[in-house]
């Protein structure tokens, strides 16, 4: 009897102990959102949460959301980009010299909404079309490109006193609006969920990240996925270009730095493989952005300085690797 | 009687559940040249692998002269005297001959952990005498052919001065001079009052170098025959004849089929085939059978559009694409179908469970004229829906860290997408119709499918196609690494689908099965087709293996 009992708790246990190994990303995702809003909480007496450093957090996030969501596309089939942040800066100097040029109107704001889309794309698309053809890994076609972008604006800031500035601060005043921001969220973030989790797009673009091979024997034209992921990955950097050019209103040589990694690090703390794969999931953008900007703003409120918040990112990044990294699980050999 | 160098006593390997060696005993003595013989998957590159090192021995034991021995790599077998040529190219392309043959080795000629190259490049040339080749050692091994890279790893394996020399199946690829180069080897090799193991395929060839031959069949000895008993029918009707069991297999013996070509091929030559006409109707099992190296496994590829055709057509018959219109009434109709779905579950949701609605995921059916597609890519071949199961399916054909869910759904967007968006409430209930439709044992549809078994695996991959609505199915070893119970279920399922008049195409290693299965059994040999056998109750093996050696 006493035995029996043993065995069935057991069982109990193995079960218990197989979905949480099943759900573990789930689990990272809200355990660590939970963990950080209740330790800043505490640590802050509530004043992460006040009025104005809720309108702090959203004009962090915003943007934040927006590059997580785009990019998960390409990590979720296993590619790897690392010039969001010096492509972003481009963009928005580019987005500076249109309405610069063209007087501060809704229309000129439109058209330079346009041309940063336009020039992020032509950057994306061709840093995977140089991936496909040569059959270069992303990581080092994007390290390309990430240079050429922070050239370019490293040599047209230094034809300037201090940078670029826009003529009219009040130019992009409406990204600078909550409901606007929210808005903006909402709706990036519901296009780019449907699409990843419902549509044979989407699930073609996990299943590659798992194995390219079979998702080609299943009807995954592969490389046209690829395009696709990386067209929505630039066209998501080319929105968030002009949230966060409406926070400085002006371009100087490290616009944008560090873009790359805020982003990295926020799909892992949303319980995102680097691997990608079938177990990606949107919602890890989402709440891993969340996690990660309350996670730096409370460091911050508590009166760290930037270069210990650094070094703490850099220590929960290491962390989160090593306890997400799925190790590449061998298929066994089978007899002849 | 020479001195025995090797004894084997009840070796035993197993893969999983599938018993590749069962209870061998063999002994390889010094001075003669011991043939293994035997089909496919009989047995003979396992047990040379156990006494080279590479797989590790399940249960059993191996003698070298007299002390039991148990090579834990194959650096340690080659301490031990035993060196093995394996059938692929084992050297590495971009570094010279010289770092080739002694590649691991290079802190012999290391002074200080400098390599001292004069000494090596000369110890290479002192090795490749020994099969009489003079190259430029320090070449990169990308410069020769594959028949001079052949022999470099020969030279590199006898430079060790073994005492057993294995030969597993290195000659295939050969052409008939290197052929007798090697031959030559192995001859002066045995005179020297060593040993060699040769594998091979090719019967005259063992017949005329080796002293014995021992005939292995599904892993079991079955017979050592002498050389003054070499008879070429004799050792072929040793190495098949088995009897074919009961009712594991179809039982009737009628291969009428429906006249209406689903696939065929046309005078198709690719970089392995030559001259393919082969023609799969409605209704029919076709099983293609021949040895590795036939070119069979490329026949599936060919047919999923995976083989680049130099001449010839490939053409699959299926209903032609709806156009606008009609893919809008189709969808439409999903859309009704997903709304009742959906509908349901709300319904059970509070509590108010009615019965299953019964929907037709396919939706209506409008298009029944049927068109030839042009198969030359897997777009084309998934046009026309042919379903491909690969021989090696845990890497070419299931994801295995999906979901069994996952998995079917990814071949079937197509059938379960309404106006482009695929609803979790068709997928559920496509993923449960497999599930159930297969009896997959799993504990959910969300689970992993590397956790399943061989067999569990391998219904999921049928469901993949099956669910995915493909009439035409190309299976490459569908019943590779099946426990039995399960492989039972699929020649059941194989056979049900015929009746539903699908097209098969089976390729296979196992002669029984092709027999047993096939309304017609299509035999390979180096890219051809050589014979076609149309079922029969009085079709043996034997009458077989002649066409495929």
């Amino acid at each position: 009897m006493e035995q029996e009992k043993k065995s069935t708790d057991r069982n109990k246990l193995n079960t218990a102990l197989h979905f949480v190994k099943v759900n573990k990303n789930t689990f990272i995702r809200y355990g660590l959102l939970i963990l950080v809003v209740v330790v800043f909480a505490a640590a802050t007496g509530g004043r992460i949460f006040s009025k104005f450093s809720i309108s702090s957090i959203l004009s962090q996030l915003t943007p934040l959301i927006i590059l997580c969501v785009g990019m998960t596309f390409i990590f979720a089939h296993g590619n790897f980009d690392i010039s969001s942040g010096a492509v972003l800066a481009l963009s928005a100097l580019v987005s500076i010299f249109v309405i610069n040029g063209m007087g501060c109107t809704p229309l000129s704001v439109f058209v330079a909404l346009l041309v940063g889309i336009v020039l992020c794309e032509v950057f994306y698309l061709f840093n995977i079309f140089v991936s496909i053809k040569f059959r270069i890994m992303s990581t080092i076609g994007s390290l390309a490109i990430m240079f050429t972008a922070r050239g370019a604006v490293t040599y047209l800031v230094s034809q300037t006193m201090s940078g670029y500035k826009l003529d009219d601060t009040s130019a992009l005043a409406l990204f600078r609006e909550q409901w606007f921001m929210i808005l903006c969220v909402i709706i990036v973030a519901v296009i780019c969920w449907l699409v990843f989790s419902f549509t044979a797009f989407g699930k073609y673009d996990r299943a590659i990240g798992d194995n390219p091979l079979s998702s080609m024997q299943s009807g995954a034209k592969v490389n046209k996925v690829k395009y696709i992921s990386y067209a929505i990955a630039g066209a998501c950097v080319g929105l968030a270009t002009l949230f966060y050019l409406s926070r400085t209103n002006s371009v100087t040589q490290n616009f944008g730095q560090g873009r790359e990694m805020d982003i990295m690090i926020a799909l892992i703390l949303g319980g995102m493989l680097l691997s990608g794969g079938s177990k990606s999931r949107m919602s890890a953008a989402i709440v891993g952005s969340i996690t990660y900007v309350i996670l730096t703003n409370g460091l911050s409120q508590l009166g760290l300085s930037d270069a210990y918040v650094l070094i703490i990112k850099s220590v929960v990044f290491i962390i989160m690797i090593a306890t997400t990294l799925r190790r590449s699980s061998t298929i066994k050999a089978m007899p002849r | 009687m020479g001195e025995i160098f090797i004894e084997t006593r009840d070796l035993t390997k197993h893969f999983g559940e599938v018993v590749a060696v069962d209870a061998v005993n063999i002994k390889i003595e010094l001075g003669k040249v011991l043939g293994l013989i035997g089909e496919n998957g009989s047995g003979k590159s396992t047990i040379s692998s156990m006494i080279s090192g590479i797989h590790t021995i399940t249960s059993g034991e191996i003698f070298l002269k007299g002390q039991p021995y148990k090579p834990t790599d194959p650096g340690d077998a080659r301490k031990h005297g035993i060196g093995m040529i394996v059938q692929e190219a084992g050297t590495v392309d971009y570094i010279s001959v010289a770092e080739n043959i002694f590649l691991g080795e290079e802190n012999k000629f290391a002074k200080f952990g400098i390599v001292n190259r004069a000494k090596l490049e000369e110890e290479a040339r002192k090795a490749l005498a020994l099969v009489g080749l003079e190259i430029d050692v320090t070449a990169p091994a990308a410069a020769y052919n594959f028949e001079t890279r052949k022999m470099v790893e020969i030279a590199k394996t006898l430079y060790y001065n073994p005492e057993l020399l294995i030969v597993d199946e290195t000659t295939t690829a050969l052409s008939q001079d290197g052929r007798n180069k090697i031959h030559e080897i192995i001859r002066q090799f045995a005179q020297e009052g060593k040993a060699v193991l040769f594998i091979s395929h090719d019967l005259p060839e063992l017949m005329e170098t080796c002293d014995e031959l021992i005939v292995l069949r599904d892993g079991q000895y079955i017979a050592k025959i002498d050389k003054s008993e070499f008879d070429e029918d004799k050792i072929k009707q040793t190495m098949v004849g088995r009897k074919i069991e009961g009712n594991y297999y179809r039982s009737d013996y009628d291969p009428t089929c429906s006249d209406e070509v689903a696939l065929s091929a046309e005078n198709v030559t690719t970089a392995t085939l030559k001259n393919i006409n082969l023609a799969v109707h409605k209704g029919e099992i076709v099983g293609i059978g021949g040895l590795s190296g036939s070119g069979m496994h490329e026949i599936g590829k060919l047919f999923f559009g995976m083989e680049k055709v130099i001449s010839g057509t490939v053409t699959a018959y299926a209903p032609r694409k709806p156009d606008f219109k009609e893919r809008r009434t189709i969808h439409l109709h999903r859309l009704k179908d997903t709304l009742i779905l959906i509908g349901h579950r709300v319904r059970k949701l509070f509590g108010k469970a009615a019965a299953n609605p019964n929907i037709d995921l396919a939706g209506k059916t409008i298009v029944k004229d049927t068109v030839g597609y042009n198969i030359k890519n897997i777009k084309s071949a998934f046009d026309a829906g042919i379903g491909y199961i690969s021989k090696d399916r845990d890497r070419e054909t299931l994801i295995t860290a999906a979901t069994i869910k996952e998995n079917l759904c990814l071949s079937a967007t197509e059938l379960l997408s309404v106006f482009g968006v695929i609803p979790t409430s068709r997928e559920t209930v496509f993923a449960q119709e497999q599930v159930d439709g297969l009896k997959i044992k799993c504990s959910s549809p969300n689970q992993e499918v590397r956790e399943l078994s061989g067999g569990n695996k391998q219904k999921v991959s049928f469901g993949k196609w099956i669910g995915n609505r493909s009439k035409i199915l190309v299976f490459d070893s569908p019943t590779r690494g099946v426990d039995v119970g399960v492989k039972t279920t699929m020649y059941q399922l194989l056979y049900e689908l015929k009746k539903q008049n699908y097209a098969i195409l089976i390729i296979s290693e196992e002669m029984p099965e092709l027999i047993g299965m096939s309304d017609r059994v299509v035999i390979m040999k180096n890219g051809e087709i050589t014979k076609e056998f149309v079922r029969s109750e009085n079709l043996r093996d034997t009458d077989i293996i002649n066409y495929m050696i």
